[in-house]
């Protein structure tokens, strides 16, 4: 009666879907996912890629939530609402493969020698399904399910030997990658417990190349945390709430800000960070001796620009989108293809008039002088000058925004990551009310 | 539902002791007082034999003696999936294990520092080379004791009583969902605590989800045995993800036990049994433990005669069928 799903489900049509930003590994192109529909733009030739897709369904049908580069950038996924996912391949960007899930998706991931895609899904599982095109049909596998949580995040240590979830229940946990993906992923190796709310996201910061890499987190109790995910000893709190910056955001009232997004800097050293209903980007540097997180820079976009999502790419260079979408809730009980198909077109046309911006941060070469040792210090690019310039604008943005329409689009998405994430608080009163039109408790006051 | 109700709803088994202790007035026992009034008819025919017994404890005044079962009836069943609203510790380290077993921390230093979670972690992650369990030296477990016997739905408390005076020397703790059936279990082992001073001081009780915060409250490898006695049967098949058996919490299970820790499973409904069993042989982190081994375990007969529920069984001559495992390194 009180399962899992139900207790999610009332509320979610009125959801708004946050624009994602991915960069594909080599830096030659961005994609900009938002309600239902992919954005793609090739940063080489310099235009918009159209993607072409043979599979069925075609096309998203509801607001994906998830997409991922593999590490070579020969696949790419996405994932959401409509319980597909997608596999495609990146050279000629077509659709390889799309299979159906029975319950929505959160996150995607691959394995590092690229052999696997990895998806979690609302019921708190980790399923599998390799990337290799075969004859057969494909059955994703389960790899392992955190018990009643959704799962937040899923991500692939860069020596490959562990995925690590996170989840709704404050909880990180760290799975060994099993020898054959096929048969699960029994072995539990740590969990990184502490975090005070529902976990958002991680990431990995360090060199790849040392082995040394540790795990960050961001939750709903507004800090990062440094783990050492081997043992799942905590080594660092970074609490986003002393921040000035964040603190003087005037933008809204100042209730704890949940940490929404993290993306790790190419040599591991930055940690770019974004906050709910906050308009700028956090920038961390990552301290490989002390193993701590210091703040390094507060970049503040616009009064207006609450960015969702955030990419670093291969030159360092920050890829910020700020947007959302309505997401049109199908629901299970869609029967007709005609039905399918209309709500499909509905939510595609949604996602092509859904506006986003843009936004870019870049490193600024060498101070000179006396400011030699602030070495490191981003800035926000001109829009006109611009990596990708008027075309990549035009292509990711999807038309010229009006910067009032994604400010309410985006809080809305944050409101709706709110009422995701955190679980429902009823008043006692309304707790008493539940309780008495449970069955099983009508039965005991019947006899009494 | 009706079968399960009445099941929990039988006076507390005989043997626990007529004799009348003396304990605190129970708070709890003040606040379910009204009820207990509308219940009194009710076992009043049930068992008019031991009405009389415990007539003098439920008319109130200066309430001593071990509590009764009839005091804490709750509800047949908790869904173990739905979200709780219990505290439960961040982590392991915030477990205030001092509050369950005062006598044995007594000599501890008391400061448990925040990073030891991290050095049983790492000890737990070299004991591969240290081939099989991690043996605490006893002059470490004696500083900061650790709980290595968990019972999981641990009912009214019949096993850690039994256990109890086997095994003196190990913390044990029974996980409870059902927020009154804990009450009655901690009561319970307070009285005995009382009545018998020095003893059942290594027991206690925990009201939790065990399908959701075990990792808050023990680290890796930290428990040499589990117990899961005639656990809920959820017979429906849409239901039976809330078995406490699963190939999902089994990793679980795995990660808190040490290598070579023993999981204990038994139960009368043999579908359930089937299920536990081959839900243990494909997890490839447990292996059965042989017949030989059996019998020279000491848990194992308690496992049918220990608690409430086994004890109801036996008394109905039901069969019970058991699957005992053992936790064994990864063969990766
Ligand atoms: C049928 S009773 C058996 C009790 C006891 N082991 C015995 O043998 O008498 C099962 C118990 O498990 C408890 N339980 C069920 N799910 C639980 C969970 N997820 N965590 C802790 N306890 C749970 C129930 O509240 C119930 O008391």
């Amino acid at each position: 009666m009180e399962d899992h799903g139900a207790s999610l489900g009332a509320g979610v049509g009125d959801m708004m879907a946050p624009a994602l930003i991915s960069v594909h590994p080599d830096g030659s192109c961005v994609v900009v996912a938002i309600g239902a529909g992919l954005r793609i733009f090739d940063l080489l030739r310099n235009e918009q890629v159209v993607v072409s897709d043979e599979t069925v369904p075609a096309r998203h049908g509801e607001a994906i939530r998830a997409i991922s580069f593999n590490d070579k950038g020969n696949f790419f996924s996405s994932a959401g609402d409509d319980k597909l996912v997608k596999l495609w391949n990146t050279e000629s960007w077509s659709c390889i493969k799309t299979i159906r899930l029975p319950k929505k998706v959160t996150s995607v991931a691959f394995s590092k020698d690229s052999k696997w895609v990895l998806f979690a899904d609302k019921f708190g599982a980790v399923y599998t399904l390799p990337t290799a095109v075969k004859e057969e049909k494909d059955e994703p596998a389960q790899l392992l399910a955190h018990c009643c949580s959704i799962i937040t995040d899923l991500e692939v240590t860069s020596e490959g030997k562990y995925i690590v979830t996170s989840d709704r229940d404050f909880k990180i946990r760290v799975s060994v990658f099993p020898a054959d993906p096929l048969k699960g992923a029994p072995e539990i190796w740590s969990y990184c417990l502490g975090h005070t709310s529902f976990v958002t996201c991680t990431a990995f910061v360090g060199s790849q190349t040392s082995g040394q890499q540790l795990l960050v987190s961001g939750s709903g109790d507004s800090t990062v945390r440094l783990w050492d995910y081997k043992t799942g000893k905590m080594l660092h709190v970074f609490d986003t709430n002393e921040l000035e910056a964040v603190r003087d955001d005037k933008t809204v009232d100042c209730a704890a800000r949940a940490v929404i997004g993290l993306s790790v800097s190419p040599d591991g050293s930055i940690v770019a960070v974004l906050l709910e209903r906050f308009t700028g980007v956090l920038l961390l540097e990552y301290d490989d001796l002390g193993k701590r997180l210091k703040h390094l820079q507060s970049i503040i976009l616009s009064e207006h620009v609450v960015p969702t999502s955030l990419a670093f790419d291969v030159a360092s260079r920050l890829w910020i989108v700020a947007g959302a979408a309505e997401s049109i809730e199908l629901g299970d009980q869609l029967v007709t293809p005609e039905e399918a198909a209309a709500a499909e077109a509905r939510a595609q046309m949604t996602a092509k008039m859904a506006v986003a911006h843009v936004r870019l941060i870049v490193r600024c070469s060498g101070a000179v002088g006396q400011d030699a040792e602030k070495a490191a210090h981003y800035e926000l690019s001109e829009k006109e000058s611009m990596l990708g310039g008027e075309a990549l604008l035009s292509t990711l943005e999807g038309g010229r925004a009006d910067s009032g329409e994604v400010a309410v689009a985006a809080e809305a998405a944050e409101q709706a990551m709110r009422k995701l994430m955190s679980k429902r608080q009823y008043t006692l009163q309304e707790r008493e009310n539940r309780k008495r039109f449970r069955n099983d408790k009508k039965f005991e006051r019947n006899e009494v | 539902m009706q079968h399960r109700r009445k099941k929990y709803s039988t006076v507390f088994h005989e043997e626990t002791e007529k004799d009348v202790l003396f304990a605190r007035a129970r708070k709890i026992s003040a606040q379910l007082s009204q009820k207990a009034m509308a219940d009194q008819g009710n076992g009043a025919r049930e068992k008019g034999k031991k009405r009389t017994e415990h007539s003098t404890i439920a008319q109130g005044g200066d309430q001593k003696g071990l509590p009764r079962k009839r005091f804490y009836r709750a509800r047949a069943h908790s869904n173990p999936l739905s979200d709780s609203h219990f505290p439960v510790p961040n982590n392991p380290c915030e477990c205030d294990w001092k509050e369950h077993f005062p006598a044995f921390f007594k000599d501890a230093t008391g400061e448990v520092e925040n990073g030891s979670c991290a050095t049983e972690n790492m000890k737990a992650e070299n004991r591969s080379s240290e081939n099989g369990a991690i043996v605490p030296s006893s002059q470490a477990e004696k500083l900061e004791p650790k709980v290595r016997f968990a019972d999981v739905g641990c009912g009214f408390g019949g096993l850690l009583v039994k256990l109890s005076v086997l095994f003196p020397d190990k913390l044990m703790v029974g996980m409870e969902l059902r927020d009154k059936v804990s009450e009655y279990v901690k009561e319970r082992i307070h009285a005995l605590r009382v009545k018998h001073p020095g003893q059942y001081e290594n027991i206690s009780c925990l009201r939790t989800n065990a399908m959701k915060y075990l990792p808050n409250y023990f680290e890796k490898g930290q428990l040499e045995k589990m117990f899961f006695l005639f656990p809920d049967p959820h017979f429906k098949e849409k239901n039976h993800r809330r078995r406490i058996i699963s190939q999902t919490l089994l990793a679980e299970y795995a990660y808190i036990m040490a290598i070579g820790g023993i999981i204990y499973t038994i139960t009368d409904v043999e579908e359930l049994g089937e299920w536990m069993k081959s839900n243990l042989d494909a997890h490839p982190l447990f292996e059965p433990v042989s017949e030989d081994e059996l019998d020279q375990d000491r848990c194992v007969e308690l496992l049918s005669s220990a608690t409430e529920e086994g004890q109801k069984v036996a008394r109905n001559s039901g069969e019970t069928f058991r699957a005992i495992y053992r936790r064994i390194e990864s063969g990766a």
